[in-house]
């Protein structure tokens, strides 16, 4: 995330922990989309990630004095995020273990394009790549998506995730390793 | 082997730029060159796949977060205000006994009276006094603006009062 960002954000943090309500929903505005984009990431459902998403940013609020500033405030939103998203996978395996229908992987939205075979053929590729991604195992997507997408540094996941940095690289190569594989299936070359 | 380090370094930056040392041998190797496209490709590729919110999406969130804290200090402004509700009698109690004690003895034979007509009386002035600034404390937090109620104005003894006596696990 860019430092001017993180600066604005360290800012309003100040404020929201002084109780300012408005702050705080400024804050909400500028991350909110990262913070389901993970639990999107992890569950696999966009419902399911936008109610983990809430829940993330209402316990940030509740939980704000416990916020140090030893991390970057968006690493720690992450990291709740991340657990909150892991504990509900965790009770989906529970319920699926006695017998209730699984977490599915829901078709992603796809924005309207003036060219209707171009936009199937997004629709194709981001089902499939979706669907791939949904297969790879949770900690290889969490990295993931939080290198790839967000530019987090390997020490920061680490920190979210609370893996030893190797454990982070790993997950991350093996991610891209397999994606490279699936890319390469389905014939698209460079 | 060298090259085999390295590839490892580039699956590592996919997505990111390369440094400057990686972008010289790229130029001299072309197993690494042609090994990097093929990572810039897969990042081209999954970029498309960056998660976007709607518009609509985007307000719903911002409303149920919005709510979802003002519903959780207006919990814990109605358990504060129990706690001042309690006190009220309290207060109330002691004063009365506090001006009975100080009353001279010739007073003692119009106690009932007093009682009956205690807004006049010196006696109970400050009673009255300290009561309705209870009450209007009360009244403030019963009634005031959720951001002017926040969990940070408690001072730490009494988020302490507040999870010894009552249920406020969830909130707190
Ligand atoms: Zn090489």
């Amino acid at each position: 995330m860019a430092q001017e960002s993180n600066d604005r954000i360290a800012r309003l943090v100040e404020q929201a922990k002084r109780g300012d309500r408005e702050a705080f929903s400024e804050i909400v505005k500028l991350v909110m989309n990262r913070v389901v984009a993970l639990t999107y990431r992890i569950t696999g459902n966009r419902e399911t990630a936008l109610d983990l998403a809430q829940d993330t940013l209402i316990t940030a609020w509740e939980r704000l004095e416990q916020f140090r500033g030893e991390s970057s405030f968006l690493s720690w939103l992450m990291r709740i995020a991340t657990n909150r998203s892991l504990n509900h996978l965790s009770r989906a395996v529970t319920v699926r273990e006695q017998g209730v229908d699984p977490v599915t992987v829901e078709q992603i939205s796809v924005s309207t394009s003036s060219n209707p075979e171009k936009e199937l053929e997004g629709v194709e590729l981001q089902q499939s790549v979706q669907s791939f991604m949904s297969k790879l195992p949770t900690q290889q997507r969490i990295a993931f998506e939080l290198r790839f997408y967000q530019q987090f540094s390997f020490d920061e996941i680490a920190g979210v995730t609370g893996k030893a940095l190797g454990t982070v690289k790993t997950n991350y190569r093996e991610s891209i390793k397999k994606l490279r594989v699936w890319m390469k299936d389905k014939g698209h070359h460079s | 082997m060298k090259c085999a380090l390295i590839q490892q370094e580039l699956i590592e930056l996919t997505g990111q730029e390369l440094s400057h040392s990686l972008s010289q041998h790229l130029s001299e190797c072309c197993e690494c060159s042609s090994f990097w496209t093929e990572l810039i490709t897969l990042s081209d590729l999954l970029v498309t796949e960056n998660f976007e919110l709607s518009e609509s999406e985007s307000e719903r969130l911002l409303q149920n977060i919005e709510d979802g804290i003002a519903l959780r200090t207006i919990k814990l402004v109605n358990r504060r205000s129990f706690k001042l509700t309690q006190l009220i009698p309290i207060a109330a109690s002691i004063l009365l006994l506090f001006g009975i004690n100080r009353m001279k003895p010739d007073q003692n034979r119009q106690i009932t009276q007093i009682a009956e007509t205690t807004i006049e009386s010196d006696y109970y002035e400050p009673e009255e006094t300290m009561v309705s600034e209870l009450l209007s404390e009360y009244t403030s937090y019963r009634f005031a603006e959720p951001s002017e109620t926040l969990l940070g104005d408690l001072t730490d003894d009494e988020l302490a009062y507040l999870n010894d006596n009552f249920d406020v696990g969830d909130i707190l």
